[in-house]
């Protein structure tokens, strides 16, 4: 009789351990997990448009880079090569972006790699009554 | 003693339980909470990037539409468009005929009436691919040393507004654009519009007739002759012969003396230049007095017999001994003066040159802009050329 006791206080001594190991520790962390997992998303996005905008403001040559993405996308002879902006993506984003408007990719890095955020933005161009402004797109992984 | 054990079991169990579940609501409350936060912050991050880039592309479109305005304007030569009475030359714009010129004083006041059109086509184009709120501008320029200062002045904020999201930023835009668009005008104004200075190069080869090889093609001194023999083309054909073609070579070497390059801006002359000359002479002297030297008026006269029957003049040239008649020959005349002219000391002729010249004028800058040419329907690098014709001389011989 004292041993049944004795097991069932143990037993309840074992629930209560495993209650506080489980109710403490195990579900704020799975939560933190999960929102950490978005949170950590939605600031790398918001870290690949600082990029993208840092390199749309930077200049090379006493050229922008913003000028020098557009004039590669509109002018028709002698484009300026973007070959510059791999060194600087590079350390911004690693070895694996991809910089393209909606008909042609202009510099990619990683062809196989998994591309994880995308910006989408607006660009102008140089004059063309027939086309203003061009999509452009931004992926890093 | 079994019932209680399991009783026990039970409640510890069911506050097990309950404390699990308080505590993971607790913990998920305040994370939700944390997250509802932190992705409020990525929103308005989000939604400031999406501001920031506007921006930039709000001072791009000022400048691509500052180069296309320039660009256009001065293809114009200054003109939004020609209207029905500019005066065209093979489609080309005249800045001088003669004395008269026309120069569009207002070139950068045209310059900006583009500009902000095609800024305007720009904002469009944006409004459509944004919900970013932007609003009215108005432009102004400020030409400095090799750059104008272009100032968009919006009226209202950009701004964006969502469910408990306001952001309002400041719209105005500068942009200071390197360009010789100003130094361009300039050049072409200080040759052709405030100076004549095709004018002054005739005038100036005129002048230099004084002196072509030695001799004085302006002022040919003759000494003293009868008034009515002066003949003026004669002397200077004696004198200076191919005087016209002189003059023509010196204008001409002027002319290749009016391309420079003043800071990058090249002044340069079209090969395709038409000259026309032509000279008038006068020969005078102050003093001069009526001289037999100089006969203005005169008749043949019969110093023998004058026969008015038939007009002849004849002569006994002897006497025929048998019938005492003459035998009669041609007898001789002499020339008498009745009025004489004046015979004029130390005169001089007296030359001028006249030239008219029409020039096409190109004034450029090697610096390149992307922008779109109409009638080669492409964008690509190209420079800014004011091209324009200037006739202009010290008489119009050439008609425009």
């Amino acid at each position: 009789m004292k041993s049944q006791t004795g097991f069932a206080m143990l037993f309840m001594g074992a629930i209560a351990t495993l209650t506080i190991i489980v109710g403490v520790l195990i579900p704020p962390s799975t939560v933190k997990l999960t929102e950490e997992k978005q949170i950590i998303f939605e600031q790398n996005y918001n870290k690949v448009q600082l990029i993208l905008l840092n390199l749309l403001s930077a200049t090379q040559d006493n050229k922008k880079v913003y000028e020098s993405i557009a004039e590669n996308i509109a002018v028709k002879t002698r484009p300026p090569s973007l070959e510059f902006l791999n060194a600087d993506l590079e350390k911004l984003a690693g070895k694996c972006y991809r910089l393209n408007t909606t008909t042609k990719i202009l510099i990619q890095e990683g062809k196989n790699c998994k591309l994880n955020y995308f910006i989408n933005t607006t660009i102008v161009l140089p004059y063309n009554p027939d086309k203003l402004i061009e999509e452009f797109k931004v992926g890093i992984g | 003693m079994k019932a209680v054990s399991a009783i026990g079991v039970i409640i510890v169990a069911a506050l097990s339980v309950v404390t699990i579940e308080g505590l993971y609501l607790l913990v998920t409350l305040e994370n939700v909470q944390t997250l509802k936060r932190s992705f409020t912050e990525a929103g308005i991050t989000g939604e400031i990037n999406k501001v920031e880039f506007l921006k930039r592309s709000l001072h791009q479109a000022l400048v691509y539409s500052f180069y296309q305005s320039q660009y256009d304007i001065i293809k114009l030569s200054g003109y939004t468009e020609f209207k029905p009475d500019t005066k065209l030359f093979n489609g080309i714009p005249y800045w001088r005929t003669y004395d008269s010129w026309i120069f569009q004083e207002n070139y950068l006041e045209n310059l900006k009436k583009t500009n902000l059109k095609i800024f305007d086509y720009y904002l469009n184009s944006l409004k459509d691919k944004t919900d970013v709120q932007i609003p009215n501008y108005d432009l102004s320029l400020e030409p400095k040393e090799n750059e104008i200062k272009v100032l968009a002045t919006g009226d209202d904020k950009l701004k964006l507004e969502k469910e408990n999201l306001k952001i309002s930023d400041n719209s105005n835009i500068i942009e200071v654009i390197k360009t010789k668009f100003y130094e361009i005008f300039e050049l072409a104004k200080e040759k052709f519009i405030t100076t004549d200075s095709v004018r002054n190069i005739v005038t100036s080869a005129d002048s230099s007739m004084a002196n072509v090889n030695g001799k004085n093609c302006k002022v040919i001194p003759i000494g003293d002759v009868c008034e009515d023999s002066i003949n003026a083309e004669a002397t200077l054909a004696t004198t200076c012969p191919n005087a016209d073609t002189q003059f023509k070579n010196l204008v001409e070497s002027g002319i290749s003396s009016l391309p420079e390059v003043r800071d990058s801006v090249r002044l340069e002359i079209a090969a395709t230049k038409e000259i026309m000359v032509k000279h008038s002479g006068d020969c005078s002297s102050s003093t001069g007095t009526q001289s037999e030297d100089c006969c203005k008026n005169g008749e043949w006269a019969c110093n023998d017999q004058y026969n008015t029957q038939t007009g002849e003049c004849i002569k006994c040239l002897s006497i025929d001994p048998a019938t005492g008649e003459c035998n009669w020959g041609s007898g001789s005349w002499s020339f008498v003066c009745t009025e004489y002219s004046k015979k004029l000391k130390d005169i001089k002729c007296y030359y001028d040159y006249s030239a008219s010249v029409r020039l096409l004028v190109n004034v450029f800058d090697s610096s390149e802009y992307p922008v779109y040419d109409y009638n080669e329907k492409s964008t690509d690098y190209r420079d800014l050329q004011l091209t324009f014709y200037v006739l202009s001389g010290n008489d119009d011989l050439i008609s425009y």
